[in-house]
Order: C-alpha cells, then sequence, then structure tokens
C-alpha cells in the first residue's frame, strides 16, 4: 500500500513537471527593477498569423493547453546556445519570454546582454505539434537604464511554416501601451535586438 | 426511456461514420502521389499516410490516402486534392508476420514546420509527384522517444511505374485517369 502511494506520488510530482518546462521572465508592472535586473519591453509577431481555429487544436483534457496554445516561449539566456529543435529540452527554457503573439510585452530580465537562443509556438499541445522558431539575437543594456526597448522580433513563414526572414522593426508607440502606471516612455532607453554575428 | 437513449447513440454512431465529404466532381480535383521504403524502421506495414493541406486554411485539412504495398515500398497516393499547399504528413504501421501483427502502432510523423519533405503547391488541377523516401530509424536513449530520419530513395520505383499502378485505380474516375495518361505521356 504504501509502495503504491509512492508511486503516485511520483506521477503526481512527474504530471505537474511536465507543466513546469517554461520558467517564464517575471512580467513587470512598471520601470522599477531591482539592482540585477532590467525591464525589457518588446513585441514578437508571426506573419502571417496563427489561426487559433483552423491552425491550432484544442483538447478538453490537456492541463495548461491554454497557456501553451496563447503563448510564444522564446529562450533567453547570457550566452548564445541555440536551442535543440530535435526534442524539447527543458533546460533551454529556463530563463523564458513568454508572451502573446502580437501584443507588446513588458518583463523583467536579468541585468546582463541577453541572447535570444530560439523559441517554439504549439499547434497542437497533445500531439506535441509545434513551430520551431530560430534565435540568434541578443539585446545589451546601457549601464544606467533601468528599462529597455529591444523592438519588434519579427517572423515570417510560407504556407509550409518554414521560417524565411525575421526582421527587428523599431515600434517605439508601443511604449506607452505597455506603461500602465503613467510612467514616462522617455525613462527606456531603446537598444534594439542584435543579429548574432 | 432506455430505448431513447439507444436510438440517440445509434444516430451519433453513424452520424460519426458520415462526416467525410463525398466527392462526385474531380474536375477541380489533382491527384498527388508518393512513395515511402520503411524497411530501416519498426513497422513492415502501413495502415495509413495522411496529406495535410496547410493553405488554404480549411477546418478539414487532413486527406485519407490510398496505401498499396508496391515494388519493395507503400505507394500511396490521394485523387481529391484542391489547389493549395499540401504535405505528406503521416504515415502509420504496425510490424507484421503473415497475418499476425504486433500491437504497437509506429507512427512517423513529418510534421507541420518545413518544406523539404513530401510537399507540392497545387496551383491548377492535374498530377503531383510528392516524392519517393526512405524512412531510417536513428539511436535514442533509453528513456527518450522513437525518432527516424527521412532521406530520398534513390531505388524507388520510377514516376511511370507508380502512375501505371494509380491508373488501374482511376478508370472510374475519367478525368482523373486522363490527366494521368496525359502526364504518363510526358513521362515518354
Amino acid at each position: 500500500m504504501r509502495s503504491m502511494k509512492g508511486i503516485l506520488l511520483l506521477l503526481v510530482c512527474l504530471a505537474l513537471q511536465a507543466c513546469a518546462v517554461f520558467k517564464p521572465l517575471p512580467v513587470a508592472t512598471d520601470l522599477q527593477a531591482g539592482d540585477a535586473e532590467v525591464v525589457v519591453i518588446g513585441k514578437i509577431e508571426l506573419v502571417p498569423p496563427l489561426n487559433p481555429e483552423l491552425e491550432q487544436r484544442t483538447h478538453w483534457n490537456v492541463v495548461g493547453e491554454k497557456r501553451m496554445l496563447d503563448h510564444v516561449f522564446i529562450a533567453t539566456g547570457g550566452e548564445y546556445r541555440p536551442v535543440t529543435t530535435s526534442r524539447h529540452d527543458r533546460a533551454d527554457f529556463q530563463n523564458t519570454l513568454e508572451v502573446a503573439w502580437g501584443a507588446p510585452f513588458i518583463v523583467k530580465a536579468p541585468r546582463r546582454r541577453t541572447f535570444l537562443n530560439g523559441g517554439v509556438a504549439y499547434l497542437n499541445a497533445m500531439q506535441q505539434e509545434r513551430l520551431w522558431l530560430p534565435g540568434g539575437y541578443y539585446f545589451d543594456v546601457p549601464n544606467d537604464a533601468a528599462a529597455v526597448y529591444i523592438g519588434t522580433l519579427r517572423y515570417f513563414r510560407n504556407d509550409f511554416n518554414t521560417i524565411t526572414r525575421v526582421e527587428i522593426v523599431d515600434e517605439r508607440k508601443d511604449i506607452a501601451s505597455v506603461l500602465m502606471t503613467g510612467a514616462s516612455s522617455s525613462k527606456v532607453r531603446p537598444s534594439l535586438l542584435q543579429r548574432v554575428r | 426511456m432506455l430505448k431513447r437513449l439507444v436510438s440517440v447513440f445509434l444516430v451519433m454512431l453513424l452520424g460519426a461514420c458520415a462526416t467525410g465529404t463525398v466527392i462526385k466532381d474531380f474536375t477541380d480535383r489533382s491527384v498527388g502521389y508518393g512513395w515511402l521504403n520503411i524497411k530501416e524502421v519498426g513497422a513492415n506495414q502501413l495502415h495509413d499516410v495522411y496529406i495535410y493541406q496547410f493553405r488554404p486554411q480549411i477546418a478539414a485539412p487532413y486527406y485519407v490516402t490510398t496505401v498499396k504495398e508496391f515494388k519493395n515500398g507503400f505507394l500511396y497516393y490521394s485523387m481529391v486534392l484542391p489547389n493549395g499547399s499540401h504535405k505528406t504528413l503521416s504515415a502509420s504501421g504496425q510490424r507484421c508476420l503473415a497475418l499476425l501483427c504486433t500491437n504497437t502502432t509506429y507512427k512517423y510523423s513529418f510534421g507541420k514546420q518545413g518544406d523539404d519533405v513530401g510537399t507540392v503547391v497545387i496551383k491548377a488541377p492535374g498530377v503531383y509527384y510528392l516524392g519517393a523516401y526512405k524512412l531510417k530509424e536513428v539511436k535514442t536513449g533509453f528513456f527518450e522517444q522513437d525518432k527516424f530520419e527521412v532521406a530520398t530513395d534513390a531505388n524507388a520505383p520510377s514516376k511511370r511505374e507508380m502512375l501505371e499502378e494509380i491508373l488501374k485505380d482511376a478508370q472510374q474516375i475519367p478525368v482523373l485517369a486522363e490527366r494521368i495518361k496525359r502526364e504518363l505521356a510526358q513521362l515518354q
């Protein structure tokens, strides 16, 4: 009986662990960040955008499915280490920029040169059907900046979901749309994403 | 009460069987065909191969194909592909010895991202080749999911051989039979 309980506990732990594949960067509410942090503002887009009704499949019995289908997950880190696309490696996603497609985001990230190492979006959480997005971009944090604007990372896809082009677009109007507390956009320093050479 | 429940259940069951669209007019449809060599993977019999329609996006984008054992591999084809972007999405099968099969179903998914395997963009009704591929098992760790890789198979039957086989089934649909004959003529 005791061993049965142990097995059940182990199974529950494994199931919960499956939901914790991504460790997201915390969402910021204003331009205040700790000494070791910086507020980051930007946006991730896919062109043409995903059509949730026709391209994504939902299942009533998949825990956390809405989160997986509604977001794009970009792996970030202090060094350039492209994500493994042949399988989902949890180690890649320990500082994940988890955001809604096409909506400006505001998050807190470690205060350092930060690399975007690639990302993933889900078409079907149960079947683990994913779209992989290339990385190879980084942003710097100027010494005196409490917040940085990194631009829009825009992915273009062809009919077969191959990413054919990536653009970084300066859309600074997005800064004001995420500053809820009346903080001034002028306190946000532009530090647009750069391609890793 | 029980009778009513049973009849509702039967109606639902029959409804489930009748979800496929019956196509009677093939003038705007195309034939898509390909061939798979599965000698180096777990399955040795294929039950189904699906083609997926990426564009235009529709509510029912999966096309079941006819699958036939053919020349040391499996020929698959659909005669109902509309204009658009299509890809061979997956193949499923079992390992069998004569009539006895194991209870493991092997599924080989080519994924919904990428245009390197089994894709075609159909702009006008016709006959389209999706390619001939060899599937090969890739060694993985004990706790890792099985994987396979795909490569073009140089020893595949010719397009002519495949089309001649498909033509046998297309005789009932004159518009498609005519297109296949025309394609065969162009192969000479």
